[in-house]
């Protein structure tokens, strides 16, 4: 988790990660966004998010990212 | 009960909708009256300003009826009351409509019925179709006539002529102070539904058109419908009918004419054929028509009128009502057609034998 | 039976009262019915090409859902784990092919149907070029009503199958009337199924409201649609139809007034749709969210025809952003550029272009839609490249970006660039937008506003007091909902007397100063030839 966020903050600074359940609703991430977040989380946790995985639901909070990363884990 | 009051509100929403939808619908129908364009909205509409069960006679046809016959000059001459309510290449089955409407206004002692429009199976173009029906009040028989599968409209026709706003709406840009004055109240028409004609074109020809026969005049399948129709409708409303057929030299012949005696006789109908009167009448081709023997302008009019009225007060009993107090009416009436015809021969002078 | 008739607004009325009226069970089969009855109407016997679309994808997802339980289940019985990941593979490789297939078929129609003759005759230009003495006739194709749409919306379900995402549907009914519902067909909103499939399936309870704000909606569509945008059609259709004969303001007017009409035409009808779906208790996507309100051209298209910027976003982008060949030449430019904005920047820039190629093509089988697509991909790709350089020089001049002031500038910037993209979509050919755009920078005809002249180009000088009056209340619209307001909901508290006057307004409005029946100058036409 306090990975994941370091990576989140790395790739995309200046939006607040913490407490916010609505990234993709309130348009704080867009598509370009998530492109480079999948890509770096693909890398760094070694598993793979498709493009059928990426769904608002999936990336709206950091629980969100992680929950998808336990489960692609599995 | 929550929802009753809901369907309640929405029956009254549509409703005033409705209410509201007809009374601006006719502020968009073009209103135009005059010379050039016609007065077929004039004769139309004035027939509704006539008092309820005045009229002793009413005219039904065509162009042949509200250019042929005068009514304000029969009642000059015998003190008939008679309207003329007529339009535009109207069609037999348009004529039993029209009868209809008129029966539920007035009742008259005859229908007289102008027979040559019997001699066509096509409906009137649509132009001619507005010309009837968007001056006719809507009513049930409008609504009957407009949707007879024998008038071929289209469904959007049906839907125009009966809603006359989704065609015209687009005159709001034009609307004028007539469109709003003349919308819901009906104008009163001294002529009673005749339209003076003011030029001559003689019709030249000295072959009696009588005489003439044309293997295709012959009465189609829907004219013979409508032709029973009309005498049973006025069976019904115990009115008399009197089919006529005014002086046509262009149109008429002997076919024609033997073809519809041959019906008046097994309909028992009394079946008037100017044509053969010319004499009687005293019509004189020089100078009675407008071109060439179509229609008749305003001397031919006077004349046939002069004659029919004589057959009315000879044939049916009808009473003079010149004087009587219901009738007052009628006496500037006549003075208005006077002072229009005078102002007419004034202008005439001079323009014989003008293009159209 | 188009959107804008009575017929259509009977219909509608006939199988509202008939979805309520019968039992809860059989709900769904009125709309299915009433959907192949407008179907056929509309189409006749090209409904095959429909039916053959949704037998294809209901067959289809029911095979994936068949290759994914039998993996799952030989994988229970085996113990081994290399075996179970060999087993997965193959079976994610047969669903690979399964799919392929599907999206075959479906765009296989599309594409002979819409762009046979546009690939023909770009084939036959290439092969006289070359001297060959062969030419590929064109063809005739009637094209299935909206073919377009539902072909989208068939794809995106086998391969959100696919992917996993929900189960196949195993009631083809339910299939079959996510595909083909009637007030979506024409044109849209592109629906997806996990939020339609069941709401239309599921029998919704009769509710006033639904009723009431449904056909507020439909209202505001007709309004939108017969009095503005056809409006906007007369004087556009003059100025695109006969360009040479203007210039300068006439055609930025002309340009002006498209993109009016295509708005309010397009969310119209949008509008009419959804207060149809709605009406039945059924709430369709969103397509448009005010995009004149965008700051940026990448916001304009997140909130104009948003259900078509959803599907190539999850069908194009980010599939081929994830693709291997993509993460190649990530990798690649890390290892040339580093580290930098640029690095991110190709893969993005690679990926997009197929979004906007795919949303050219889409629009239209001509290269001027093909251009009309590429245009905002090259704006983007512009804007994306310059933006650390203009974030600097906005840092240096220490320009306050969340001003009010600022934020018109990118918004009226935003307009400028779409303003051109539609006089592309609208124009004729290629060739005449660029003469059109030319000839705009002549300046002639500014003596026709002041003497007006130019208000009777297609149209009359009242018109245009009518087309100012509908902009007017739609930005007011626009501007109130973009505030946050419910417009309907405030409506609904208003007093009895307002509500009603207001609806009649609307609705007499529409039937007055709506374009449509024969002829436009009426009067002139019908009294005319006496």
């Amino acid at each position: 988790m306090e990975e994941l966020l370091k990576l989140l903050k790395k790739i995309k600074p200046e939006v607040n990660f913490e407490n916010n359940e609505h990234l993709i609703d309130n348009e704080e991430l867009d598509s370009f966004d998530i492109v480079s977040i999948v890509s770096a989380i693909n890398e760094e946790f070694d598993i793979e998010i498709g493009a059928g995985d990426i769904v608002p639901e999936n990336f709206n909070s950091v629980e969100a990212i992680y929950n998808l990363i336990q489960k692609l884990e599995d | 009960m929550k929802k009753l009051a809901t369907v309640i509100r929405v029956l009254i929403f549509l409703m005033i909708g409705i209410v509201i939808f007809f009374l601006l619908s006719p502020i968009f129908i073009p209103k135009t009256i005059n010379e050039e364009k016609g007065f077929y909205r004039a004769i139309i509409q004035g027939f509704y300003t006539e008092p309820k069960n005045t009229l002793d006679t009413v005219f039904i046809g065509d162009s042949s009826i509200y250019k042929g016959v005068s009514p304000i000059k029969i009642w000059e001459d015998y003190g008939i009351a008679c309207y003329n309510y007529a339009s535009p290449t109207q069609k037999i089955w348009d004529s039993y409509y029209c009868i209809k409407e008129v029966l539920e206004h007035q009742k008259p002692k005859v229908i007289v019925l102008n027979v040559d429009q019997a001699f066509s199976e096509k409906p009137m173009s649509k132009f001619y179709k507005r010309h009837l029906y968007d001056n006719m009040p809507t009513t049930i028989h409008k609504v009957e006539a407009i949707v007879d599968k024998v008038q071929k409209n289209s469904s959007e026709e049906i839907t125009t002529l009966l809603f006359p706003i989704f065609r015209f709406h687009s005159r709001w840009s034009e609307l004028e102070d007539d469109d709003f004055t003349n919308a819901h109240t009906k104008l009163h028409y001294p002529l009673k539904g005749y339209q003076i004609v003011r030029s001559i074109k003689p019709y030249k020809s000295k072959k009696d058109y009588m005489i003439k026969e044309n293997k295709k005049d012959i009465l189609g399948p829907n004219a013979k419908l409508y032709l029973k129709k009309i005498k049973e409708l006025c069976d019904e409303k115990q009115v008399q009918l009197l089919w006529i057929e005014t002086p046509a030299p262009k149109t008429w012949n002997k076919t024609k004419h033997q073809e519809m005696t041959k019906l008046a006789v097994k309909y028992q109908i009394p079946f008037l054929d100017l044509n053969i009167y010319l004499k009687e009448i005293g019509l004189d081709w020089e100078k009675d028509t407008q071109d060439e023997g179509v229609h008749m302008n305003i001397y031919g009019a006077e004349k046939i009128s002069n004659f029919l009225g004589k057959y009315l007060k000879e044939n049916y009993p009808i009473s003079d009502h010149r004087g009587q107090s219901m009738y007052r009416q009628w006496e500037s009436d006549l003075k208005e057609y006077q002072a229009q015809k005078a102002e007419f021969i004034q202008k005439k002078r001079g323009i014989i034998n003008s293009k159209k | 039976m188009s959107i804008n008739s009575l017929y259509f607004v009977a219909f509608v009325a006939i199988i509202c009262i008939l979805y309520y009226i019968f039992p809860k069970k059989a709900k769904w089969a009125v709309l299915l019915i009433a959907s192949y009855i407008y179907y056929f109407l509309a189409s006749s016997k090209l409904i095959v090409f429909l039916l053959l679309t949704t037998l294809s994808i209901y067959l289809i997802a029911l095979a994936l859902g068949k290759i994914d339980s039998k993996a799952k289940d030989k994988c229970k019985e085996i113990e081994e784990k290399e075996l179970k990941k060999k087993i997965k593979q193959r079976a994610k490789t047969k669903k690979k092919w399964v799919v392929f297939l599907a999206i075959l078929i479906n765009f296989g129609f599309l594409g002979f149907l819409k762009y046979f003759n546009f690939i023909a005759g770009n084939l036959n230009s290439l092969l006289e070029l070359c001297h060959f003495q062969i030419e590929i006739p064109f063809q005739k194709f009637i094209l299935p009503l909206g073919i377009s749409y539902y072909t989208l919306q068939a794809v995106s379900y086998v391969i959100d199958v696919y992917r996993g995402k929900y189960e196949p549907d195993k009631n083809i009914g339910r299939v079959a009337l996510f595909v083909s519902f009637f007030p979506q067909i024409v044109e849209g909103p592109i629906g997806r199924y996990e939020h339609l499939a069941h709401q239309l399936y599921k029998p919704h309870e009769f509710q006033y409201k639904n009723l009431k704000f449904g056909a507020q909606l439909m209202l505001w569509g007709y309004f939108k649609k017969m009095v503005i945008a056809d409006r906007a059609g007369l004087f556009v259709n003059e100025v695109f139809g006969h360009y040479a004969n203007y210039s300068g303001i006439t055609i930025i007017l002309a340009i002006i007034l498209y993109t009016v009409q295509i708005y309010a035409e397009f969310s119209g009808c949008m509008d009419i749709v959804r207060g149809t779906a709605q009406m039945m208790g059924i709430e369709m996507a969103e397509n448009f969210k005010r995009p004149f309100f965008s700051t940026s051209v990448q916001e304009f298209w997140r909130r104009w025809h948003i259900t078509l910027g959803a599907w190539l976003k999850d069908y194009i982008f980010y599939p081929i952003s994830f693709s291997k060949f993509t993460m190649h030449l990530t990798n690649g430019a890390k290892k040339i550029f580093g580290n930098t904005y640029l690095s991110k920047l190709i893969p993005a820039a690679f990926a997009l272009f197929f979004v906007w190629l795919g949303n050219g093509i889409w629009h239209g089988a001509s290269w001027k839609y093909i251009f009309y697509g590429l245009y905002y991909y090259i704006i983007m790709l512009i804007g994306m490249l310059l933006e650390p350089l203009s974030n600097k020089i906005l840092n240096l001049l220490k320009l306050n970006t969340k001003a009010f002031s600022y934020r018109l500038w990118q918004i009226f910037r935003t307009t400028i660039v779409v303003f051109i993209g539609m006089m592309i979509f609208r124009s004729h050919r290629l060739l005449d937008a660029w003469k059109m755009f030319c000839s705009i920078f002549t300046f002639k005809g500014i003596g026709s506003f002041f003497d007006g002249s130019l208000f009777n180009i297609g149209c009359i000088p009242q018109d245009f007091i009518v087309l100012i009056i509908g902009v007017v209340i739609m930005a007011a619209v626009g501007l109130l909902q973009e505030k946050g307001y419910h417009i309907r909901e405030r409506i609904a508290k208003q007093n009895l007397l307002f509500r009603w006057l207001l609806y009649y307004v609307v609705i007499f409005a529409i039937i007055i100063f709506g374009i449509y029946g024969p002829g436009y100058a009426a009067s002139d036409f019908i009294y005319g030839q006496f």
